[in-house]
């Protein structure tokens, strides 16, 4: 008998039930949504400066600049996931009710 | 002071930047996952970087439970290494050594008789009559079996390292101690007694730092790696540039004696070695190390100030004339390590220091006493007497090394030792320098400059317009990974979610090994954090992680470079699974995935209009405030002189909806955004559950808090502090919030742990912790801060805050 962590995850998003590939998609697909929801809140707790330093950094494309400007202005990026994630299973699981 | 070996074992990286071990990432983050209730830690040995195909990556979605533990199969033998070395240094018959001998012949008992809870664990993990929930359990408890025996063994360990530093102790050395030293006979014998006992006189002084001892103690002075005496000496020599001639050695009669001795051994140390007082020429290493040190001074210079900014966003008159080199300084700092020296950075996670790194140590210098300064010193083998003489987690007992760093670079060090460092070479990208190639503490840079200057709405419009088109082009670049990628940075991100803890970090870089950044990251975060007033290393560090993987997900869709940048993990996709995640996605978008992406982009849609209604409101006050229409308190906040403590708490337990009252514009302006803004930023999640915390003992003084998902320790402060500060809920918001975060910032980790808080971490809390907040009032109602010149209570200083 196998467990692991997806399986966890699949009874906690109560997905189970799905085949195993297409259950692992949708976790795969959370994950997307999640990290795009904590751009946008992270976005969403920038000052006006700093959403136009924010602006300028991505348009440049420098990757490290890009990953400096995050950790020097998120303030506590754990949380920012934290919550975020949090979001996105709340709407996954709401959505799976409705 | 302590150094990295005091304060805990260090993580290492040198060199060039690269992926991280398995090993390193381990211990770096011991990243736990929370089953049923318990944490367990999480092998990330097989997620990694340095993962070469899918199937390896494949690994971790096969975790069974119990896979989690690493077997420890050489510690028996690592054990059995330790006894071997007592023995070997056990020389004469004498009473004490008889006594010696017999509690090391105790110890190997206790290592015969241990047990192989790794081969229980083993076993367990895959027999298949258990049950899932029987097998946790069991390994389990097996698991904490094994940490009380190798908890015992270390006792013991240490037990008998005190009885070596006893037998040791030999009559006083007298006054021309030094004469003695220089005219010992080749005798190491007598020469050990003489040098532990010299040591043992400075055992119990404040001045006398660990590791001088240890280098003094050390049974062969001669072979002591060139590290440790360099940075013995200057440790010393520091010590008696600040203490000589203070106000206190001119009336502590017992302090000048101290001193005496201290500069008696400086002096032994200068006539043994010469090379510590060589002339600094510009190619000597004395010279290279130094500015090195100048160089990280002034990094750690810079994320002071920038966290100081950070913490308190002053309004723009207020931000410190100090240094602010632009962002690429923070990855600049690497590259010093991978030319001029490898160095390892501490930080808390156990790793025992690698034979072929140097240290950073902190350190005070004449010339700065307030700023400590990082020390890059020679590449240290391992300490290779420290377990005799008791003190932190024994080592490992290593061959001593001849001297590198004077005479020839370590192996990792691609360029010659003697190479001349000018200043241009060590000066920070975009800051202006002094000669000496230190930056110029008064530039002004770009950034500061445009801070003064107000943004219209239309540029910010604009801004965010662009913003919000990349965010939704974000997800292209992690739609084209391999779905095992996904997977696996998907189930750290749920599972943080889920779990409420973000120990998951680790699974999400393991996932998408963007190392090489994040090492980049890391190294200069760490050499900040050397400095002395920064974030703890291992929050530093997965912060570090997190911003590298967001930045990659903010940048992916647009920058083919990543790509290449995350090594061979993502290099060989499948085709064939791809087409497969394709078109099972396109399917289930219409079933299982388009609400999300409805409400997605509502909210998307809402939070910007928010941000922006924002950010004119917020334009329109700094206007008025600049004006003098608004009151300057009601926008600044917190009075400039109200500064609260940078430390390392400060940053890490601040929750973005707790940013200090002295934030001026974010606050207020947070507080006049909508619920849909506020919770986005507060953690507080539209339709989420509100914490379910139940008051086990009931309400008054006695008051114990379970910890229930999701809960973050200001969330439950918020929710049961009232209980224990009656007056509370009469504070305002802004007030509640400035008390809570003001306590948060300044509980120490052991304070944490008195309150029940299980990780001392104020950002971590577990299932299994029970906040006691009677100990938490008793703690928190005696804390202070100075407010107009006098001391308040934070929560007499909140009820200030309207």
């Amino acid at each position: 008998m196998q467990n692991n962590i997806i399986e966890l995850i699949k009874k906690e998003l109560a997905i189970d039930n799905l085949p195993e590939e297409e259950a692992e998609e949708v976790i795969s697909d959370l994950g997307g949504q999640i990290m795009q929801n904590v751009l946008v809140n992270f976005t969403s707790s920038l000052s006006d400066q700093e959403i136009l330093e924010w602006d300028e950094v991505l348009e440049a494309g420098d990757q490290e600049k890009v990953n400096d400007f995050i950790f020097n202005h998120a303030l506590n990026i754990d949380e920012l996931v934290i919550v975020s994630s949090r979001e996105i299973i709340d709407l996954f699981k709401k959505s799976r009710v409705a | 002071m302590t150094t990295p070996n005091e304060s805990g074992p260090a993580s290492v990286y040198e060199g060039e930047a690269r992926l991280l071990t398995p090993e390193e990432l381990q211990s770096m983050f011991k990243p736990k996952v929370s089953v049923g209730g318990k944490d367990f830690d999480f092998d990330l040995s097989f997620i990694t970087g340095t993962a070469n195909t899918e199937e390896e990556l494949n690994g971790w979605a096969n975790l069974r439970i119990g896979d989690e533990f690493v077997p420890r199969k050489d510690w028996r033998e690592e054990q059995k290494r330790k006894i071997d070395e007592f023995r070997q240094n056990l020389s004469s018959g004498s009473e004490k050594e008889q006594k010696l001998a017999e509690e090391i012949n105790n110890f190997q008992k206790f290592v015969d008789e241990s047990e192989d809870f790794d081969a229980e664990i083993e076993h367990a993990v895959s027999d298949s009559v258990l049950s899932d929930e029987d097998r946790q359990e069991k390994i389990y408890k097996l698991a904490q079996a094994r940490d009380a025996q190798e908890i015992e063994a270390d006792k013991r360990i240490q037990y008998l390292g005190s009885l070596f530093r006893d037998i040791a102790k030999l009559p006083k050395i007298t006054q021309g101690g030094v004469d003695q030293f220089l005219d010992l006979p080749e005798n190491q014998e007598l020469r050990v007694k003489h040098i532990a006992n010299f040591a043992s006189n400075f055992k119990h002084t404040d001045l006398y730092p660990e590791r001088v001892e240890t280098v003094m103690a050390s049974r062969f002075i001669n072979e002591v790696p060139e590290g440790e005496i360099r940075e013995a000496y200057w440790s010393v020599k520091n010590r008696l540039e600040i203490w000589t001639g203070s106000d206190e050695a001119k009336e502590d009669e017992k302090l000048q004696q101290e001193l005496i001795k201290l500069n008696q051994f400086k002096l032994f140390l200068e006539k043994k070695f010469p090379y510590l007082v060589a002339v600094e020429t510009s190619d000597s290493p004395v010279t290279k190390e130094r500015t090195i040190m100048d160089r990280f001074k002034s990094i750690g210079a810079y994320f002071s100030t920038k966290l100081d900014n950070l913490i308190h966003r002053k309004a723009t008159e207020t931000i410190p004339d100090q240094v602010e080199p632009k962002l690429d300084a923070i990855s600049s700092g690497a590259e010093i390590n991978a030319e001029d020296a490898v160095v390892k950075i501490s930080d808390e996670t156990g790793t025992v220091p690698s034979a072929e790194t140097s240290s950073v140590v902190s350190t005070l210098t004449p010339e700065d006493p307030v700023a400590p300064v990082i020390e890059v010193v020679a590449p240290v083998e391992d300490e290779p007497f420290i377990s005799f003489w008791g003190g932190s987690r024994p080592r490992n007992i290593v061959e001593p090394a001849k001297p590198v760093l004077a005479s020839a670079p370590v192996a990792p060090v691609k360029k010659s030792a003697t190479t001349e460092i000018k200043p241009e070479d060590v000066a920070l990208p975009g800051v202006e320098t002094t000669k000496e190639g230190a930056p110029k503490l008064d530039a002004k840079t770009s950034t500061e400059k445009k801070m003064e200057e107000p943004v219209s709405p239309e540029k910010k419009k604009a801004a965010l317009e662009r913003i919000w088109k990349k965010i939704e082009q974000s997800p292209d670049w992690y739609n084209k990974q391999p779905t095992k990628v996904k997977l696996a940075v998907s189930a750290g991100l749920i599972v943080a979610g889920l779990a409420g803890v973000a120990v998951s970090s680790g699974v999400i870089l393991g996932g998408v090994a963007a190392a090489k950044y994040t090492l980049r990251a890391v190294s200069a975060f760490a050499a900040a954090k050397g400095v002395g007033n920064m974030l703890e290393g291992k929050s530093y560090a997965r912060k570090a992680m997190l911003a590298t993987f967001l930045g990659t997900f903010a940048l992916g869709s647009y920058s083919g470079d990543i790509l290449k940048s995350v090594g061979g993990v993502l290099s060989d996709l499948a085709p064939d699974s791809l087409k497969r995640s394709l078109s099972i996605l396109n399917s289930l978008v219409t079933n299982e995935l388009k609400p999300i992406q409805e409400e997605l982009t509502q909210k998307l849609g809402s939070v910007k209009d928010e941000v922006v209604q924002r950010f004119n409101t917020a334009d329109q006050e700094l206007k008025n405030w600049r004006e003098g229409k608004t009151d300057t308190q009601k926008l600044v906040g917190t009075p400039p002189n109200e500064v609260l403590p940078t430390d390392s708490q400060t940053i890490k337990s601040q929750p973005i909806s707790q940013a200090p009252a002295s934030a001026p514009v974010a606050v207020d302006s947070l507080q006049s955004a909508s619920p849909a803004v506020n919770q986005a930023v507060a953690g507080h999640v539209a339709g989420m559950p509100v914490s379910q915390i139940e008051n086990a003992v009931g309400s008054g003084v006695e008051q114990l808090v379970e910890i229930s998902s999701g809960d973050t320790l200001s969330q439950v402060m918020m929710d049961n502090i009232g209980e224990q500060f009656p007056g509370f809920d009469d504070l305002s918001p802004k007030g509640q919030a400035n008390f809570i975060y003001n306590i948060l910032s300044n509980l120490s980790s052991e304070q944490l742990k008195e309150i029940g808080v299980s990780s001392m971490d104020t950002d971590v809390l577990s299932l299994n912790d029970k906040i006691d907040f009677q100990k938490f009032h008793d703690i928190a109602k005696d804390m202070s801060i100075t407010y107009g010149g006098e001391s308040l209570s934070f929560f007499e200083r909140a009820k200030l805050l309207k």
